[in-house]
């Protein structure tokens, strides 16, 4: 190897001639080893595209497990603003600003290079990623995680314009702050409306977490306020223990209940009228009127996974989920919420456990090492009131077959008798971590 | 056959640095998983507990104590009960191994 003019050799050739070597692993590591220090001829690059938690995780870990490598994250807002949390904006128990974070720290302790700028295009076959701004990023392996991108199609009446009037607030940030406004101006006795997404959608508790913090704001400044779920599913993710809570907190079950559950068929709506906020709901049609209406629409993966083909036509991306390199285009991976994952769910924390498991592999295959055994937990809390946790959770491992699955008997939510205020301080605790973990 | 004793002791050498390098390595795969509630490296800036420097023993006795059931938690019961022994030994040495 040292025979060779680094000044001359690409990068990628190189790491090919090393994995192609007799000893590849040991000869690739020395090689790249020898690599680091010298200005001439960087480390492996890899681009990440998207700055939430997957994307963010991401280019932290892999800069973690080998300095060696070059990482640039690629993400159109300076800032992001965390889904998980965003709901307890809206019950007040926190501020827009206290779950925003930016790329300093991943710049600065890390080493990971930011681009704020949209990415436009991927070039599979020149291994780049274009800008909208203008340029491109040449990447040796390329990780995806742009989360998700609604479907406005299933619900007549409703379209991507309409999203200041009746907000989804289903990507934190300005849309949480337009539901916290329309909420405190909503009179005391007016009805708030939300529609959870038909699945697979981002944060299955979520829909449910927002009706209970919304309710709680209600119970404190609005006591007369009625909340309605128009579901177009038949039950939803920690039910037993979301319906307690509202029962223990929100007189849920009796006359003076703060909230209405309709599930579907009765409660799918199919088409709604903008004009009067009507949303209208069942086979006959039911109209409900709204003041205000929180209409989250049906998801698919994020336009740019969907414009560079990483998509079937599910909406989603299929991965091996070893590597969670696409098996539709070779060199990119993807993760987070636009990946077909499950039983993992489409949640922050399983992004940020993806991202880990695809770091890994991602510099294991640029150092022309096998792919090791992954491993996946995820931890949801949601808090139901303030001093009122529930959670859910589960261990994941790879099948003999190459697809991710719980690991049985292990895993599920918060026992009946479990201590709701303990599981509130470890919501919050969670939070701190699962962010510091990503953006930190 | 004189040959073969230190080709032996050698691949025995060899076999054992690598059952470390593998053990390391699903400590970390694991531990790493641990980070989202318990934080980066295992120090947390929540009301988690930290783990990293933690002694192995104390780590995998508590651990195995809640996959057991002996020990209760809101939580880890259903986490722990996900790992074999062997890999809550592993994933206690990662940490233990942080200074």
């Amino acid at each position: 190897m040292s025979s060779f003019d680094r000044r001359t050799i690409n990068r990628r050739d190189f790491l090919k001639l090393a994995a192609a070597g007799g000893t590849s692993g040991a000869l690739a590591l020395q090689g790249c080893a020898g690599m680091r220090d010298t200005t001439m001829a960087p480390g492996p690059r890899v681009v990440v595209v998207g700055g939430g938690f997957g994307g963010a995780t991401a280019a932290k870990y892999i800069r973690m497990f080998d300095p060696g490598v070059q990482v640039t994250l690629i993400e159109a807002n300076a800032t992001h603003t965390t889904c998980p949390g965003s709901n307890w904006v809206l019950g007040g128990l926190r501020s827009l600003e206290s779950i925003t974070f930016d790329y300093g720290v991943l710049r600065k302790r890390h080493g990971v290079e930011v681009v704020t700028g949209r990415a436009s295009a991927i070039d599979p076959d020149q291994r780049k990623v274009m800008l909208a701004g203008g340029g491109s990023v040449a990447y040796d392996r390329l990780i995806v995680s742009p989360g998700i991108d609604f479907d406005y199609a299933a619900i007549e009446g409703h379209g991507p314009g309409d999203v200041e009037r009746a907000p989804h607030a289903w990507q934190a940030g300005p849309q949480t702050a337009i539901l916290q406004r329309q909420l405190e101006e909503m009179p005391d006795g007016g009805v708030f409306v939300i529609v959870p997404p038909p699945n697979p959608f981002r944060c299955p508790p979520g829909p449910y977490e927002r009706v209970s913090m919304v309710a709680h704001y209600f119970k404190q400044r609005k006591p007369r306020a009625k909340i309605v779920i128009l579901d177009p599913k038949g039950g939803f993710s920690k039910q037993g223990l979301f319906i307690q809570g509202w029962q223990d907190l929100y007189g849920y079950g009796t006359d003076r209940s703060l909230i209405e559950y309709v599930p579907g068929p009765d409660g799918t709506v199919g088409r709604v009228d903008m004009a009067t906020l009507t949303a209208y709901a069942g086979d006959f049609e039911n109209a409900v009127r709204a003041d205000v209406l929180n209409l989250i629409p049906a998801q698919r993966a994020g336009a740019i996974a969907v414009e560079s083909g990483l998509a079937d036509d599910s909406g989603w991306c299929p991965v091996d989920h070893r590597t969670w390199e696409s098996t539709l285009v070779p060199g990119v991976h993807v993760i987070g919420d636009s990946a077909i994952q499950a039983p993992l769910p489409k949640s922050g924390y399983a992004a940020n456990s993806e991202a880990k498991v695809c770091a890994a592999a991602v510099v294991d295959l640029l150092r022309g090492r096998a792919a090791g055994e992954p491993s996946w937990v995820n931890t949801c809390y949601s808090l139901v009131g303030p001093d009122y946790g529930i959670s859910v959770a589960a261990v994941y491992d790879l099948t003999a077959e190459g697809k991710v699955a719980s690991v049985e008997g292990a895993g599920g939510l918060t026992p009946a008798d479990a201590d709701r205020k303990k599981e509130a301080l470890y919501a919050r605790s969670w939070y701190v971590n699962v962010t510091d973990d990503s953006f930190g | 056959m004189r040959r073969t004793i230190p080709i032996t002791a050698a691949a025995l050498a060899l076999a054992l640095a690598q059952g470390v390098a593998a053990e390391q390595r699903i400590g970390r795969t694991i531990g790493v998983t641990c980070a989202g509630c318990h934080g980066t490296d295992g120090i947390s800036r929540g009301d988690a507990p930290s783990l990293r420097g933690k002694s192995a023993a104390f780590l995998a006795d508590t651990l195995l104590e809640f996959k057991s059931g002996t020990r209760e938690a809101s939580i880890m019961n259903r986490i722990a009960k996900g790992y074999t022994d062997e890999q809550i030994r592993a994933v206690a040495d990662y940490f233990a191994a942080m200074k």
